[in-house]
């Protein structure tokens, strides 16, 4: 497997926030995107990042990648700013988009060796790093293949191939069981969970409530650029009778109707469509 | 139950739902460009677009006329070849009607001797036998007088003769305006052929080849060309598709699947689809319009409208049928690698066609050239039945019935054929583009690892480049056709590339210029949406645009040093100059390339690059061309001061792009890179530069010319220094306060080693002068250098009292001006950028190409030690007194 020398779970720094950011805001122009977001991610916790499509996910994800540049608020990783030390901050993060597109001209392997090329690794390091990687996806035959003529399970396949070929500390992915069939989500959960147990910390994005559950010990719920809530998901779901389920507690949080007390949400809301406030 | 399954729709009827459906569409259209054009305008605008779409059927109606004449000017360019195949010479109507009258001149003449001749034989003959008395005196009158009219027209005769002598100089100016060569050789030419066939040697060309009689008597080589421009036109229209830009993200994914997945029939689709761009694209709606004025010059107007319903029209549709098959052909069948490149090649031919179509009648010598060129095509028969193709029959008498009889079953079966390919077409399915196709051998980081060094990015480029089918579209066809339309703006310089080295060399730099500059803004087109991956890496949009420049002008390179190998072999006498102009474009075409490629933006979702900001490209450009222009006009100190420019301009470039690439995806957080950037000292040299001209302009224009060297120091004086107030000035409100620029950001070494380097800068600056001067010595020896130089002294020694105004600008204004500017400013802006000695030499040869040709040596040295010791002493004083010493020796001793 992946053994990892810059992962390895050192325990003196198991409660380091790995991820922390504080009132980050970001504005594309007129439209506030995400509004004063602070969030912490304990180093080698599985995070599940959950909200309504637009809620600003991709663009949280993209502030961490260095990618895109907060408006307002710090965003670190491991202790770097994630925009001015984006070059250090790419060595330690890994990236999987929601829809990873490829090369038309390059195989997928090549994709591989191209990518662990510059990120400074042999093609011996990258062969021994990926075989073993390979053959549990079931990817053996099409890595000779244009990555291009995958079907979208397959290039998610090679996309989370890319992501853990460097080793990260952060691995970013975004929704990254859609499109894949069952058994590979299956996979998918496992590999994650040795990636965490080696000490690898992990967000990702997803609709999938009853994964969250399975897979994570951390959830953050966005809605319309704001954190509505955060934390363990043990704290999340606790009722007054015991544990709820979180669709539910998601459902309650994020839909319109059920707001209560309804006035944050509605004026965050407004500003969205194009009222300023100030 | 289970519901009777609906029937099919009829054929017909499925064609006029889908018309009846584009109808709405383009309505729909049109209806809404409207309203939002009244929304912006806020019902104030007038709606032009009425006005639009009848300006672009004119033009299109101008475009099929101009292909009419145009093929009017390739027969009479055919008739130049065939007249000259029968031995004559072609000339001008003035040129050789001016030749008949001066020979009929002279044969006139000696018909006048020999009649004069004839007479005096007559006399004397009759003196001879005169039987009666004869008066001596006043026979002897008679004789004479018939003796002096042979001398004067014998006279006339020789000016007759010589003005026919003379005559092949002054027709050898306009023969050489029309096919090139040089003066001395077209003379040889000329009078050889006078000399061995007279005025029968020398033919025009009939500008009436469209008179029904010349076409009945048009030679092989004409009816080649007019099939020939006949059949460019046919691809011209079969190319076009639904707009009339360079198209090249035509959709790739067929929009027919959706509507095969109804019951209806497929040809009824493909029928609709196929007719779908004669209503659409004006180029189709006009093309009849070309076989109107065709047929109308050759036999009328009435012929000419009949030609524009019976042919134009069904020709139009067929070859609209045939376009649209293509393009089936290649969605259908093709994998998805192929696809876009098949697409993109019918567009490029569409488009090049088109804009060819234009420029083609424009072109006399090249048009010429290109029927030389395919004059061997004459061996394949004589062609006769082309004349049927222009409504002639074979014996040359008009009958329209003949065209008919070749273009109506021409369509027929281009229609026919074409809708029958697109039924098989979609009947065998999407058969490309989804099998998995093998990848060659060899992966990225194997293939060429001894050759092409360590870098996988460069090598992916290289593979896209190798598999990619597309990328020859992207990377070769776009690139070249735009250059190669730009070029047609040097056209008049273009006619002599077979003349002279530099024109040829010259010629192939531009090319390359422009190449590489259309090349660059594309970049990212290749990564397309893969571009996410190089966000995942670090630093990896930097090293991918940097690997992109190298690929580019490594293409580049490949055609200019084609070009200039041919030259060499052309030119043999001149191969080490064309060898320097190689070793100038391998100097320039990196920094061209790194410079072109920060004009990247990010490509927007259907793959094309958004436009570039004006200024920026501004910027960019700026000396781009000077080395072209230096070679083609073989000004070399030029060529030298484009190819400096060019690198610092690629080090400003990349300074700021470096600092604008991580808002790339942000452009809302983007900010301006800090002050003093590279392209703040470069802006402010050159506002330094330009203000001072018209500052000199003024002071002599007031004070009069004598005045110049005067007016010179003062202006140069009063502008540098307001450049470097403005400048700081400029700058202490950004924050960047003057003391640091004037000393380097280091740690101080302390007031003895301070003290020391002043010492030191005066010393260099004495040393250096010295150098100089003999260096200046040493000049003299080469007069046409010298010249320059021997008369300014001379100018001084007769003005004592300017050469104290240029001591005062020399000595006390130009050093702290400049050490400001090139060395606080630029030197270390380069420094930041490139560092060492590349730095130094960089700086330094930017401070020498702004000083007279002459004393680019000298200056580069004084440029190279002021740059040193700058950065040794951190600060500039040691700097300024250096120039200072240098300048006052070379002002008042040497």
């Amino acid at each position: 497997m992946l053994s990892d020398p810059i992962a390895e779970p050192v325990p003196s720094v198991a409660a380091h926030p790995l991820v922390a950011l504080v009132g980050v805001t970001k504005s594309y122009g007129s439209k506030t995107a995400l509004r004063e977001v602070s969030l912490t991610i304990p180093a080698g916790q599985i995070c599940g990042l959950l909200g309504p499509n637009g809620a600003g996910k991709t663009t949280l994800f993209r502030l961490l990648m260095g990618i895109l540049k907060a408006t307002e608020g710090t965003l670190r990783v491991d202790g770097l700013d994630a925009f001015e030390d984006r070059v250090a901050v790419k060595r330690l993060v890994g990236f999987l988009p929601d829809e990873p597109v490829f090369h038309s001209y390059l195989s997928g392997r090549e994709v591989l060796e191209l990518s662990g090329g510059l990120h400074g690794l042999t093609i011996r390091e990258i062969t021994e790093r990926v075989t073993p990687l390979i053959k549990r996806l079931g990817m053996t035959d099409a890595m000779n293949l244009f990555a291009e003529d995958y079907s979208r399970g397959m290039k998610k396949k090679l996309g989370i191939m890319l992501a853990l070929l460097h080793q990260p500390k952060l691995l970013i992915l975004d929704e990254p069981t859609n499109g894949l069939d069952v058994e590979s989500t299956r996979l998918f959960y496992d590999l994650m969970h040795e990636q965490s147990q080696s000490g690898t910390t992990i967000v990702f994005s997803t609709h999938l409530m009853d994964h969250v559950t399975k897979l994570c010990t951390h959830a953050a719920i966005l809605k319309d650029g704001r954190i509505v809530a955060s934390g363990k998901i043990v704290d999340l779901c606790a009722g007054p009778e015991g544990l709820r389920p979180l669709e539910e507690v998601f459902v309650e949080l994020t839909s319109m109707d059920n707001m209560d007390p309804p006035t944050p949400l509605l004026s965050v809301n407004r500003t969205v469509e194009g009222y300023p406030t100030d | 139950m289970i519901p009777h399954p609906s029937p099919s729709t009829g054929f017909f009827k499925t064609v006029g739902l889908l018309f009846a459906t584009a109808r709405r569409r383009g309505q729909a259209r049109k209806s809404r460009q409207r309203q939002l054009w009244q929304q912006k305008t806020k019902g104030q605008g007038t709606d032009w677009g009425v006005f639009g779409s009848l300006l672009s059927l004119f033009v299109m109606c101008l475009l099929h006329g101009l292909f009419a004449f145009g093929m009017k000017g390739m027969v009479a360019k055919a008739q130049v070849v065939e007249l000259e195949r029968g031995g004559r010479m072609v000339l001008r109507d003035y040129d050789l009607s001016r030749l008949q009258r001066l020979e009929q001149e002279v044969a006139g003449e000696s018909a006048k001797i020999a009649r004069i001749e004839s007479e005096i034989a007559a006399f004397d003959k009759a003196g001879v036998d005169a039987t009666g008395p004869i008066d001596e005196t006043h026979q002897q009158a008679l004789r004479q007088q018939l003796e002096s009219s042979k001398t004067q027209v014998l006279s006339a005769q020789e000016t007759a003769g010589n003005r026919l002598a003379e005559w092949p100089e002054s027709a050898a100016r306009s023969y050489v305006r029309e096919y090139g060569g040089t003066l001395e050789s077209a003379v040889i030419l000329l009078e050889a052929q006078l000399k061995s066939q007279g005025s029968a040697g020398f033919a025009v060309v009939d500008d009436q080849w469209i008179a029904q009689r010349q076409v009945s008597k048009a030679g092989t080589m004409s009816l080649i060309m007019v099939l020939l421009m006949l059949v460019w036109w046919f691809v011209m229209i079969a190319c076009q598709g639904e707009g009339m830009d360079l198209d090249f993200q035509r959709r790739r994914h067929p929009m027919w699947e959706w509507l095969l997945a109804h019951p209806v029939h497929p040809g009824a689709v493909f029928l609709a689809e196929m007719m779908a761009p004669l209503v659409a694209n004006p180029m189709y709606l006009m093309a009849p319009f070309f076989w109107a004025v065709l047929f109308g010059s050759l036999h009328g107007l009435t012929v000419g409208l009949l030609a524009m319903a019976l042919i134009g029209v069904p020709v139009t549709m067929a070859l609209a049928c045939v376009g649209k098959a293509l393009e089936v052909g290649a969605m259908l069948r093709l994998s998805m690698r192929s696809r876009g490149a098949v697409l993109g090649i019918i567009s490029w031919l569409g488009y090049v066609s088109m804009v060819t179509a234009f420029i083609l009648p424009q072109m006399d010598r090249m048009g010429l050239g290109l029927v030389r060129f395919l004059e061997p095509l004459s061996a394949l028969g004589s062609f006769q039945w082309v004349r049927c193709l222009l409504g002639f029959d074979l014996a040359g008498n008009p009958s329209l019935n003949h065209a008919l009889a070749v273009y109506w079953p021409v369509a027929g079966i281009l229609c026919a054929g074409a809708v029958t390919f697109s039924v098989w077409a979609t009947k065998k399915g999407l058969a490309g583009g989804f099998g998995n196709a093998p990848v060659p051998a060899g992966t990225v980081l194997e293939m060429g690892v001894s050759t092409l060094g360590g870098d996988p990015l460069f090598r992916k480029e290289l593979l896209w480049f190798k598999r990619d089918r597309g990328a020859v579209i992207q990377v070769i066809l776009v690139p070249v056709s735009l250059a190669a339309f730009q070029l047609f703006n040097f056209r008049m310089a273009l006619d002599h590339v077979l003349d002279a080295w530099h024109w040829m060399c010259g010629a192939a730099v531009l090319f390359g210029t422009y190449f590489l500059f259309i090349l660059g803004p594309r970049s990212l087109v290749s990564e397309g949406a893969a571009l996410w991956i190089a966000w995942t890496w670090p630093r990896g949009m930097e090293e991918l645009l940097k690997a992109k420049a190298r690929l580019w002008s490594m293409l580049a390179s490949g055609v200019v040093f084609l070009v200039l190998l041919i030259a060499g072999v052309l030119f043999p006498a001149d191969w080490w100059r064309v060898a320097l102009v190689g070793l100038g474009w391998f100097l320039f075409s990196h920094s061209l390339a790194q410079k072109a490629v920060t004009l990247v933006n990010k490509p927007s979702d259907s793959g094309e690059p958004e436009p570039v900001p004006r200024g920026r490209q501004w910027a960019a450009s700026l000396g781009t061309f000077s080395f072209a222009i230096g070679v083609l006009t073989q000004q070399w100190s030029l060529a030298v001061v484009g190819v400096v420019f060019s690198w610092i301009t690629a080090a400003a470039m990349w300074q700021n792009f470096r600092a604008r690439l991580p808002f790339l995806y942000d452009p809302w957080s983007e900010k301006l890179p800090p002050p003093p950037t590279l392209m703040h000292a470069m802006v402010a040299i050159s506002a330094m530069l330009e203000v001072m001209s018209l500052v000199i302009g003024l002071l002599v224009l007031g004070t009069g010319p004598g005045n110049l060297e005067a007016g010179r120091s003062i202006g140069y004086a009063v502008t540098a220094l307001i450049t470097c107030i403005c400048m700081s000035n400029w700058l202490s409100e950004r924050g960047v306060k003057s003391k640091s620029v004037w000393t380097w950001h280091r740690p101080d070494p302390g007031l003895p080693s301070y003290l020391l380097m002043l010492g030191a800068g005066v010393l260099i600056g004495l040393a250096l002068a010295g150098v100089a001067a003999l260096y200046i010595k040493a000049l003299m020896h080469f007069p046409d250098l010298a010249a320059p130089i021997i008369a300014a002294e001379e100018h001084l020694l007769q003005h004592p009292l300017q050469r104290w105004w240029l001591g005062f600008t020399a000595v006390i204004c130009a050093p702290l001006a400049e050490e400001y500017l090139f060395r606080g400013l630029l030197y270390r802006a380069l420094d930041r950028e490139w560092g060492g000695w590349r730095a130094v030499l960089a700086s330094a040869g930017f401070f020498a190409i702004y000083h007279p040709v002459t004393s680019w040596l000298p200056v580069a040295a004084v440029g190279v030690a002021c740059a040193l010791l700058f950065k040794h002493s951190r600060r500039l004083w040691p700097a300024v007194l250096l120039h200072t010493a240098y300048n006052a020796a070379v002002v008042f001793w040497a």
